[in-house]
């Protein structure tokens, strides 16, 4: 048995400097999430319009529709802890910054975003916030073990280290239509409305609300659009529990709230990717139809 | 529990102090075994807890009335106790495997006919491991009978063997006269054994995450979508189907066998580098190997010797229904049961000709270079095994053809969707190829089968960076789990 523990020591031995290594030299990528940071902190001073949230602007507004000076920050799967921290932390450096918006869905009634290590690795390492709350803490500091290090990003950074982002302005607009797509999901997950988290990203809204209210930006919200199936079995309260949600944020009344869940601009299912997710196309749709409800 | 989860490896830690804390006292280790067993079942669902326990007491009692007979020189009624048992035996995987699917049948026969007999879907969820731990029984009771093994007087070995948790949910089928004799002896912890256990659960673990489950996210991408692919996309995907298999079956049964080693047991080997076979045959000498010796045991021999007057008519219908029971062992549908008459159709000219079967040994160049001849037979026998795995990877057998068809369409560049998971996977295909090519080919380069302490650690230590650096993001389930 002593000679066994000798061959694991020995191999532990071996194995912890090329994982050291591989830790050094993945903290060093770049990638999405660096060009967002540096976007924010180096040219913060040149955004106007600034997009936060998740998928919902990532994948399903045009910023190029927007005018100039607008920058989408948004990450797929974020929750609103993260949006606090950003706009908390750059909000110094982005002397011009007029108007944050928003984006709130039905789904963030009820859906807790994924806990993932790789989240929190990308967002401490690459962007440097901190979220004290994250369960899995321990996967989430290491590279290894969250699976940022993966062969294939080791071995193209080896190959070409300077990251091009696939659209200047931070977006990643999806090409498809619902139609072309077998399994995708056209009607919302079965659910119950989760009052705690409610609560806790009402607390985070009015955060956001807080620090636009005292740099003197303005702060819009917005609901985007839903296809029709999924307007259809989604619950008829589902409307107001967002107003009410937005309503218990806004201590300061300065939130503006555009509400397109069932608007008739978009019911033409040919404009979305999936059920809550316009694609290219519908992501143009919107841009144009916010840039003129709020007069950008 | 996955035998690659953290879960599992905490288990399994416990369980090893444990066993070897009693490192002189068998009994104490058995039982620290079938209680391990037990939980690790136990831990998948309770409910199919006490199947496994009911058709162990019934294998039992049974097992000791049959050499009962035996030793009283009743031979007929020990053939008549073994029939009853393996009947009795075969009830619940009849009942949760197939009765669904001969209730469909009997259905579909009555509509045919314009007999509506209402809308009676059965949805019977098949117990982890049953077809295994059955399969185990039966060579228990056949074995005492046939072979004169004596029954297990033991009830705690004999459960540990019928329980025992690395092999419990995907094999390897042992056979109860390698195992049970290992049970009988208090097991030390023997250095040899230790690494080399290690080193094959690192090895199964690396296949498993690394290959399997990487292939398995560019092939459930394709295939469903197959209408939209084009003939290069569809062709890459299906001469990536065999591998994803072998990776899934072969990483799993390299990581049961080798925990059974750091137990200080020894498991039947289940895969002996099945794509360096030049014919079908081989191919099954190689393939799910604990599986095919059952058959051939208990299922093939006995045909053969029935069917001899035959001639070769004879042995090829052994063969047939050999295959077909190798192809509803899997799984109760048609796509099964065409698997194992395409399979045994592939047997067919090998039968005609043995002289095929004869001249199967490889010939290399150069003394490590495959001959051109023996590569493109190796190849062959790949592809018509790809094409078989196709057809029950798709359910549908129309669909199946379809992909086929779809293959003779537009040839572009291939598609390739998650290309960087794929490309990692492709280098991880390469490192096992490379490892079953020195293995067979070429032996004396196996340089990591040293047990010695710098060379095991440097092993161990590179596989399991490879695996931590190259493994799927996604965590997937063992593919024979549901067999």
């Amino acid at each position: 048995m002593k000679k066994f523990l000798k061959v694991l020591l020995f191999s532990l031995c071996f194995l912890v400097p090329l994982c050291i290594v591989v830790e050094i030299y993945s903290r060093t990528f770049e990638n999405e999430y660096t060009y967002k940071n540096k976007c924010l902190t180096v040219d913060g001073k040149n955004i106007k319009v600034l997009l936060l949230g998740n998928s919902l602007f990532y994948n399903s507004l045009n910023p190029h529709e927007l005018g100039d000076s607008v920058f989408d920050c948004a990450m797929s799967a974020r929750e609103i802890f993260w949006d606090v921290q950003l706009l908390k932390r750059n909000l110094p450096n982005m002397s011009n910054l007029k108007t944050v918006i928003f984006p709130l869905s039905y789904v963030q009634l009820y859906r807790k975003e994924a806990e993932d290590p790789q989240l929190l690795y990308s967002y401490e390492t690459y962007m440097g916030l901190s979220h004290e709350n994250f369960i899995d803490r321990v996967k989430g500091r290491s590279c290894v073990l969250s699976k940022q290090a993966d062969l294939g990003t080791i071995i193209s950074k080896l190959m070409d280290n300077h990251y091009v982002p696939e659209d200047s302005l931070g977006c990643r607009l999806l090409v498809g239509k619902i139609d072309d797509w077998e399994n995708v999901q056209t009607v919302p997950d079965t659910h119950e409305y989760n009052e705690k988290l409610i609560q806790k990203r009402t607390a985070d809204l009015s955060r956001i609300a807080d620090m636009c209210f005292k740099n003197g930006i303005r702060f819009v919200v917005v609901t985007p659009p839903c296809c029709n199936s999924y307007i259809a079995k989604a619950p008829v309260d589902c409307e107001a529990r967002l107003f009410e949600m937005v309503n218990k944020a806004n201590i300061h009344s300065n939130i503006e709230y555009h509400n397109y869940f069932n608007d008739l601009e978009f019911r033409d299912d040919s404009i979305y990717y999936n059920a809550s997710h316009l694609n290219s196309a519908g992501a143009s749709l919107l841009a144009i139809r916010l840039k003129k409800d709020l007069v950008l | 529990m996955e035998l690659h989860s953290l879960k599992f490896i905490v288990f399994f830690i416990i369980v090893f102090v444990l066993y070897y804390a009693f490192q002189k006292k068998k009994q104490l280790q058995n039982i620290i075994l079938l209680v391990a067993s037990y939980v690790f079942y136990a831990m998948a669902s309770l409910k199919i807890v006490p199947i496994l326990l009911l058709m162990t007491a019934f294998f039992y009692i049974m097992g000791r009335a049959v050499e009962r007979k035996n030793v009283s020189d009743d031979e007929k009624g020990a053939s008549i106790l073994t029939t009853i048992t393996i009947v009795v035996g075969l009830l619940p995987l009849i009942y949760f495997k197939y009765f669904g699917f001969f209730v469909e049948q009997v259905q579909g026969l009555f509509a045919s006919f314009g007999f509506g007999v209402g809308g009676l879907t059965l949805k019977i969820l098949l117990p982890l491991g049953l077809s295994f731990y059955t399969f185990r029984l039966i060579s228990y009771i056949v074995e005492i009978n046939q072979y004169g093994i004596s029954a297990e007087k033991d009830v705690i070995a004999f459960g540990a063997y019928v329980a025992f948790f690395p092999s419990l949910i995907a094999g390897p089928i042992d056979k109860p006269n390698v195992f049970l004799p290992q049970l009988q002896v208090a097991r030390t912890a023997n250095y040899d054994n230790l690494v080399e256990g290690l080193k094959r659960f690192v090895w199964g673990w690396f296949m498993k995450v690394c290959l399997a489950d990487r292939i398995v996210s560019y092939t459930d991408v394709v295939l469903p979508d197959y209408a939209s692919q084009n003939g290069a996309t569809l062709l890459f995907a299906i001469l990536l189907l065999p591998l994803h298999t072998y990776a899934d079956f072969a990483g799993y049964s390299h990581m049961a066998i080798g925990i059974s080693k750091m137990l200080g047991l020894t498991s039947a080997e289940n895969f002996n580098r099945p794509f360096f076979a030049q014919n079908i045959s081989e191919f099954w000498k190689r393939w799910h190997m604990s599986l095919t010796n059952w058959v051939t045991n208990y299922v093939y021999t006995p045909l053969n010797f029935t069917f001899r007057k035959k001639g070769k008519y004879g042995m090829m219908l052994a063969v047939m229904l050999n295959m077909l029971i190798v192809g509803i062992w899997h799984r109760a549908g048609w796509d099964y049961i065409l698997f194992g008459l395409y399979h045994a159709l592939l047997f067919v000219p090998l039968i005609l000709f043995p002289i095929i079967d004869k001249n199967s040994s490889v010939k290399l160049l150069k003394g490590w270079l495959v001959h051109p001849t023996c590569a493109l037979k190796m190849g062959i026998v790949y592809v018509l095994v790809a094409i078989s795995f196709l057809f029950v990877n798709m359910m549908d057998i129309s669909d199946g053809w379809s992909v086929v068809c779809g293959i003779f369409n537009h040839w572009d560049i291939v598609k390739i969707t998650s290309k960087s998971s794929l490309f990692v996977a492709l280098f991880c295909g390469c490192i096992v190829f490379l490892k079953d090519y020195i293995d067979e080919f070429i032996p004396k380069l196996a340089v990591y089968k040293s047990n010695k302490i710098i060379p095991s650690a440097i092993v161990l230590s590179l596989v399991v960076f490879l695996t931590l650096i190259c493994r799927s993001d996604a965590m997937v389930d063992f593919v024979y789990m549901k067999f």
